[in-house]
């Protein structure tokens, strides 16, 4: 199921809320959650059978895993080895299931192991294993929540109590195929806590208001700027001419496609979460108000990005720094050790993760080349001293200039059906075939492109809007531009309720269409 | 009264409001929300029961009494027209035979034909398997005839943007998709008893036809293309690399569509539209840039595909360049305008002429490439007007 069906708004949730709230109320924590789960796994079912299946077994695994680890003492050797086979096997059935190793390794001789993997990529394989992968680092150090959480699960009973908590938490529909990825800590706690066992009638409506506004996100702006972006990259792909007006409406419009669809996914999410009473992290947060890589990876996905530098770039990073500290090695070599490498690997890593693509590499090689180049120029002293003399207005408007334009070209190469086509569609962008023939009428796409960039860098997103009422758990600490006045105007008056019902009959106008959220295909 | 009075702001002490601040608060939410999903349901729930496409067992029995081509619902209306019994030739095409109305099609075959035109704009190969298929499975026809369009070169799997695969798979669950203003509106005539169906929308198009073939018909659209044409020359004949056994779409989706039929005693007749040689220049930037050749090729291949098969004829125009490479006759490189040019090549269907078959398909290939090669911007039209 995907949040725009009708099916899911109409039956599925309601019906599932409804039984929650009754399992909360009336029975407990415990069986709530149970609710939770199942609902879940209903939810993902439309996805294959293998699919469950296969979230069934990574289910068990790590949670089987995690609690051996709290089980065992810390001086017993074989924990470390244990802790290995699980993250091995997170790390296997990503390698198997999404980028098929065997398949390229063995090619068909690879009988039966070649056929498995040959199933469709199983949805949201990338996060749930994540998920898991970050949830059994918190076990292995024995972070308070995760020991709180296994706390008393000694009988067989109490046992399938906590799998079903932790079915509940890594499984839950709002975030199960494309985020957020979540810390057992943000999670446990507010299920513990007294607040959860009752029924907040405000929790129902921020939700509807996220749920609203993310639809019409996804299903108006998102899905209607689709088209256009098909037709030109479809046309690079097939290495076409196209005169530079229409490449750069290609290459521009995409940017505003995956904002849309990703924003209203993370929108949806949150309002989800929120109608069970949950708060979840932030995923996304205006990113194209960024004033450069640095802060967008700070807006942009970034569940996934603190997932990755907390067991990537920081370990690198700081075993670069030991080790060139150690060796009193020059500032050349210490910068390349401790920032650039950490920064290549941590953004090939963050590319590959969306599929094994040539484009992604490519992608993952200028984020990282760019972040890096960055971050060195952000801590010279020439961009200090520069910082010193110069309006913070006009920085910001220069820094943004930079990054639009630098940010545009790379998501070009990332939509891309290969690293040729992004290529040439640069070429068409700057000038190649300046009197290719029209390839289509300009006036609707340059009009839905205003409409999209202006409500990105004129209107506050969802979560200032609704800031009001804590609609999500802070990731990172982040700078809110725009208008100040428009922030945190939302209350659940007759006013907004009829705004929020426009938009959700708006969408439901389109609901013919379903084509799927754009990072479900990673 | 100083009694009744604490009295009553006791009372007014005691007396507990009926909702918590916080169920005041999130009411309005709530309320309107309560309504947009009881609306909702209702709604899918009276168009599901009315069955305005004709899709269940239980489905409005609609009429089609006028000589119209549901160019604004025809996607959605393949259950209701294949259901017809009455019907017994299909035309299933692009935007290319869109024009044609059932009485052009009876009228240019002859004889006890009652037809019904299922054309509309930008087909792909999955969307029109899924229209034969429909065909296949409720149709009585005798006779379908079917456009070879240039969209045989894609990916099998490639769909028309906006296409309701959802009306015509076996999933019931997906169907409440269908539940649109466009539904809304079928539903609310079928309510009120109008069964039978009027696209009224003859006369827009054949306007919309017109302006367009207007704007075409401009000396200065005549020299934007020659551009194009004298920028692409050198390279428009480039080899795509491609082999029969790359056209998926025809081998997997329309050859074996067009067995069944012919062993189901169905008469299939396979149209290829008539572009322009101008076409494939001008498209070179949206399709491919090897169009000429994969065009060409899909066509070859195809022909030989199905040429030891009985009763399945293919017929071809353009390989004459009075027709091809006069843009007179076009509305857009891709369109033929021209009445008479439209006329005949219906017609061609019970005279038997511009027949198509493995013997001549390659003689034909190459005249048009070496028409294509050669291409010099001709437009009779605009020589007439310029003569006056």
């Amino acid at each position: 199921m995907i949040f725009i069906d009708p099916l899911f708004l109409f039956l599925f949730l309601p019906v599932t809320l409804i039984a929650f709230y009754l399992a909360l109320l009336t029975r407990g924590r415990n069986e709530a959650l149970l609710v939770i789960f199942t609902a879940s796994i209903i939810f993902y079912a439309p996805y294959g059978i293998s699919s469950v299946f296969l979230l069934l077994v990574a289910l068990l695994v790590n949670f089987g895993i995690s609690n051996a680890l709290l089980a065992m003492d810390d001086s017993n050797p074989q924990r470390k080895m244990l802790y290995g086979c699980g993250q091995g096997y997170n790390i296997a059935s990503l390698c198997y299931f999404k980028y098929k190793v065997v398949t390229v390794l063995l090619g068909d001789n690879g009988d039966f192991l070649t056929d498995i993997a040959g199933v469709a990529i199983p949805a949201g394989i990338s996060f749930y294993t994540f998920h898991q992968a970050a949830f059994l680092a918190d076990a292995y150090v024995r972070e308070k929540s995760v020991v709180e959480f296994f706390e008393g699960t000694r009988s067989l009973r109490s046992g399938f109590w906590a799998f079903c908590r932790y079915g509940a938490f890594v499984s839950f529909f709002p975030q199960l195929i494309i985020g957020p990825i979540t810390y057992l800590h943000e999670f446990h706690p507010q299920v513990k806590s007294r607040k959860f066992i009752s029924f907040d009638p405000l929790n129902i409506a921020v939700g509807l208001a996220f749920i609203s506004i993310g639809m019409f996100k996804k299903v108006v702006i998102a899905d209607n700027i689709a088209p256009t972006v098909d037709l030109v990259f479809g046309a690079a792909g097939a290495g076409a001419v196209m005169d530079p007006a229409h490449a750069w409406i290609g290459a521009l419009s995409y940017m505003a496609q995956l904002y849309f669809d990703f924003s209203g996914y993370s929108d949806m999410a949150l309002g989800l979460a929120r109608m069970f009473g949950l708060l979840y992290p932030l995923n996304f947060y205006s990113p194209f108000k960024a004033n450069g890589i640095l802060d967008y990876y700070r807006r942009w996905n970034m569940t996934l990005t603190r997932v990755i530098a907390r067991f990537l770039f920081t370990p690198l990073s700081i075993a670069g720094t030991r080790y060139c500290a150690v060796h009193r090695l020059s500032p050349l070599p210490t910068q390349i050790l401790s920032l650039w490498l950490p920064m290549l690997i941590n953004f090939q890593v963050l590319s590959l993760w969306h599929g094994a693509a040539w484009t992604f590499v490519a992608f993952g090689l200028m984020q990282g080349v760019w972040s890096a180049a960055e971050a060195q120029i952000r801590g010279s002293k020439k961009y200090k001293r520069m910082c010193k003399v110069t309006s913070p207005f006009f920085r910001l408007l220069v820094e943004r200039a930079i990054f639009f334009m630098l940010i545009c070209l790379s998501l070009a190469m990332f939509r891309s059906e290969s690293v040729g086509a992004a290529l040439h569609l640069y070429a068409q962008m700057f000038g190649a075939s300046l009197d290719a023939p029209s390839a289509f009428e300009m006036r609707e796409p340059v009009l839905m492109l205003f409409c999209a960039f202006s409500i990105i860098y004129l209107l506050p997103n969802g979560v200032e809007l609704l800031g009001r009422y804590r609609p999500a758990m802070m990731t990172y600490e982040n700078k809110s531009y725009g208008f100040a006045f428009l922030r945190k105007i939302w209350r659940p008056s007759w006013g907004w309720a009829a705004f929020a019902a426009i938009l959700t009959i708006s969408s439901l106008h389109y609901v013919s269409r379903q084509p799927p959220f754009l990072y479900q295909g990673f | 009264m100083g009694a009744e009075h604490v009295h009553g702001r006791s009372r007014t002490l005691r007396k507990k409001p009926r909702f918590s601040p916080r169920w005041r608060a999130a009411l309005p939410m709530i309320v309107t929300f309560c309504l947009v999903w009881l609306g909702y349901l209702s709604i899918v729930t009276i168009v599901v029961a009315t069955d305005p496409y004709d899709i269940y067992r239980w489905g409005a029995r609609l009429k089609l009494t006028r000589n119209d081509v549901p160019r604004d619902i025809v996607v959605r209306w393949v259950d209701v027209v294949s259901k017809q019994s009455g019907i017994n030739t299909f035309l299933v095409g692009g935007s290319t035979t869109a024009m044609y109305s059932p009485d052009d099609i009876s009228a240019a075959l002859g004889g006890n034909v009652v037809a019904y035109n299922l054309s509309y704009g930008g087909p792909r190969p999955m969307d029109r398997d899924i229209v034969l298929d429909q065909l296949a499975i409720n149709a009585q026809a005798k006779r379908i005839i079917i456009t070879f369009d240039w969209m045989y070169i894609l990916d099998p799997e490639k769909m028309r943007q906006g296409f309701p695969e959802y009306l015509y798979d076996e999933e019931v669950s997906d169907d409440i998709r269908m539940v649109d203003l466009k539904s809304l509106r079928r539903t609310w005539k079928v309510l009120l008893g109008e069964t039978s169906y009027e696209a009224q929308d003859d006369e827009g198009y054949a306007k919309f036809t017109e302006r367009q073939y207007r704007s075409f018909q401009m000396p200065a659209k005549m020299a934007e293309l020659n551009a194009v044409i004298e920028e692409y020359r050198s390279v428009v004949d480039t080899p795509s690399g491609r082999t029969c056994a790359s056209f998926n779409a025809v081998n997997e989706q329309l050859v074996p569509r067009i067995r069944k039929f012919v062993e189901k005693g169905v008469q299939v007749d396979v149209i290829i539209p008539i572009l322009s040689y101008a076409n494939y220049y001008f498209r070179m930037s949206d399709i491919s840039a090897t169009l000429l050749d994969e065009v060409l090729l899909s066509r070859r291949c195809f022909v030989k595909s199905i040429d030891t098969l009985r009763n399945v004829r293919v017929f071809a125009w353009d390989d004459d360049p009075r027709i091809a490479g006069d843009l007179g006759n076009f509305r857009d490189p891709g369109h033929v305008y021209n009445p008479e040019l439209l006329r005949r090549t219906l017609t061609s269907l019970s005279t038997a002429e511009n027949r198509l078959t493995a013997a001549n398909v390659e003689a034909y290939e190459r005249r048009i490439r070496t028409e294509v090669k050669s291409y010099r911007i001709r437009n009779s039209y605009l020589e007439r007007t310029a003569r006056k």
